[in-house]
C-alpha cells in the first residue's frame, strides 16, 4: 500500500514536470532572442539551494577576471607590434565594469538567477567581440602562440578566487549532504565534517551513502529514492522557472544595464577609449530599440489579425463567406 | 488399465507446473535483486549529479583569442 502510494506520488510529480514547460510557454510573446545554453540552465539549478547563487556569481567573476587578464596580455602584444588597440581597450574596460557589477550583485536577491543570466550573457558577448577584433589583428601563428602563453600564466593569478570557490562548493555540498543523510536516516554526520575540513573526499561520503543503501529494506529504499527524487524535481522546477523569468523583459533589463554603464564611464581616464566605449554602448542601445520596435510591430499585427478574425474580416475559416 | 497413462500424464503436468513456478520465483527474485541494485545505483548517481556541485567546474564565457 505504502509502495503504491509512493509510486503514485512519483508519477504525479513526473506529470507535473512534463506539464510545466507547456504552461510556462503559453505566453511567450514577451520573450526575445536571449539564448540560455544547456550549461547555464544546469548552473541555475544549483542556485536553488543555500549558497548556490554565491558560488555561481563567484565562478562568473573568476571567468571574467581570467578574460580580463588574457585581454590585457593580448593588448600588450598588439601594442608592441604598433597595432591600434583602442577598440579592444574599450571592450576590456567594459568587462571591468561588468566585473564590478558581478561583485556588487546580491546573491540573496529574489532575482539572483536573472542577474546571473544577464551578466553571464554580457560576459559572453564581450568576450566574443574581443576575440573577433583581436583575431583580425593577429596572424594565426601569433594567436596560437598567445593561447599557449595564456594557459601557463593564469593559474597563479586566479589562485585566490579558485580557493574561495572550492571552499564555497564544499560548504554547499555539505549542506546538501546533510539533507541526504537526514532522508536516509544516517545519524553519524562526522564524515561530512571531515569532507568540509578536507579530511575526506566526496567519494568517501558517497561510500557511506552506498553502504547505508545496501543495508536498507526494499520498502525503505523506494521511500528514500522517492524523497531524493522530490528534491531533484524541486530543483528542476526552479530551473525551468528561472529560465522563463530570465527570458521575460530581457531587452528592458539590458537597456537599463547599458545606460548605467554609460553613466560609469567617468572612471576611465583615456579619452579615446572612453569615446569608443560610448559609441559601442550607444550602438547597442539603438540595436535594442530597433528590436523592441520590431517586436511591438509584430505584436500589433497579430492583434489586428485577431480583431479582423473576430469581426469576420479574416482570411481564415471564420472569415469571408 | 486405461487410467494409468492418464495418471502418469497428470503427474508429468504437475511436475512441469511446479518446475515452472519454482523457476518463475527464482527469476522474480533475481529481477527484484537487479531492480533494487539499479534503484540504489540510480539514487547514488542522482545525489552526485543532481544535488551536489562539481568541485572543479568553470563558468564558460569563451576565450579572448
Amino acid at each position: 500500500m505504502k509502495k503504491a502510494t509512493t509510486l503514485l506520488l512519483m508519477l504525479a510529480v513526473a506529470a507535473l514536470i512534463a506539464a510545466l514547460p507547456i504552461v510556462l510557454a503559453e505566453d511567450n510573446e514577451t520573450n526575445d532572442d536571449l539564448n540560455i545554453s544547456e550549461e547555464t540552465q544546469q548552473e541555475l539549478g544549483a542556485m536553488h539551494y543555500g549558497i548556490g547563487p554565491e558560488i555561481r556569481l563567484l565562478e562568473l567573476e573568476k571567468a571574467i577576471t581570467k578574460n580580463i587578464l588574457h585581454g590585457e596580455t593580448v593588448i600588450d602584444v598588439l601594442k608592441n607590434a604598433s597595432k591600434n588597440t583602442t577598440e579592444l581597450e574599450s571592450i576590456l574596460s567594459e568587462m571591468k565594469l561588468l566585473k564590478t557589477e558581478v561583485q556588487n550583485a546580491d546573491p540573496e536577491a529574489d532575482n539572483a538567477t536573472t542577474i546571473f543570466v544577464d551578466l553571464k550573457a554580457d560576459a559572453i558577448d564581450l568576450s566574443q567581440e574581443f576575440r573577433t577584433k583581436a583575431n583580425e589583428l593577429l596572424t594565426v601563428a601569433e594567436a596560437n602562440q598567445l593561447r599557449l602563453r595564456l594557459k601557463e600564466d593564469e593559474k597563479e593569478e586566479l589562485k585566490e578566487i579558485n580557493d574561495e570557490i572550492k571552499d564555497s562548493i564544499k560548504a554547499f555540498n555539505s549542506e546538501q549532504l546533510r539533507t541526504v543523510f537526514e532522508i536516509l536516516g544516517i545519524n553519524d554526520t562526522s564524515i561530512i565534517d571531515k569532507y568540509l575540513n578536507s579530511n575526506a573526499t566526496k567519494a568517501d561520503v558517497m561510500k557511506v551513502i552506498t553502504d547505508k543503501f545496501s543495508s536498507m529494506t526494499s520498502e525503505q529504499k523506494i521511500e528514500a529514492v522517492a524523497k531524493l527524487k522530490e528534491e531533484s524535481v524541486k530543483k528542476n522546477i526552479f530551473k525551468i522557472k528561472a529560465v522563463e523569468k530570465a527570458k521575460l523583459n530581457h531587452f528592458a533589463r539590458k537597456e537599463t544595464r547599458l545606460t548605467e554603464r554609460l553613466g560609469n564611464l567617468g572612471k576611465f581616464n583615456n579619452t579615446e577609449v572612453k569615446e569608443k566605449m560610448t559609441e559601442r554602448i550607444q550602438d547597442r542601445l539603438h540595436d535594442i530599440n530597433d528590436k523592441e520596435n520590431a517586436m511591438l510591430s509584430r505584436l500589433q499585427n497579430r492583434t489586428n489579425k485577431g480583431n479582423d478574425s473576430e469581426n469576420g474580416n479574416g482570411n481564415g475559416r471564420g472569415g469571408k463567406e | 488399465m486405461k487410467i494409468t497413462p492418464l495418471i502418469v500424464l497428470l503427474l508429468v503436468v504437475a511436475v512441469a507446473i511446479t518446475g515452472c513456478t519454482k523457476q518463475g520465483t527464482t527469476e522474480d527474485n533475481t529481477k527484484t535483486a537487479t531492480n533494487e541494485t539499479a534503484v540504489q545505483g540510480d539514487a547514488v548517481a542522482e545525489i552526485d549529479s543532481s544535488l551536489l556541485a562539481e568541485e572543479n567546474t568553470d563558468t564558460e564565457i569563451g576565450e579572448m583569442v
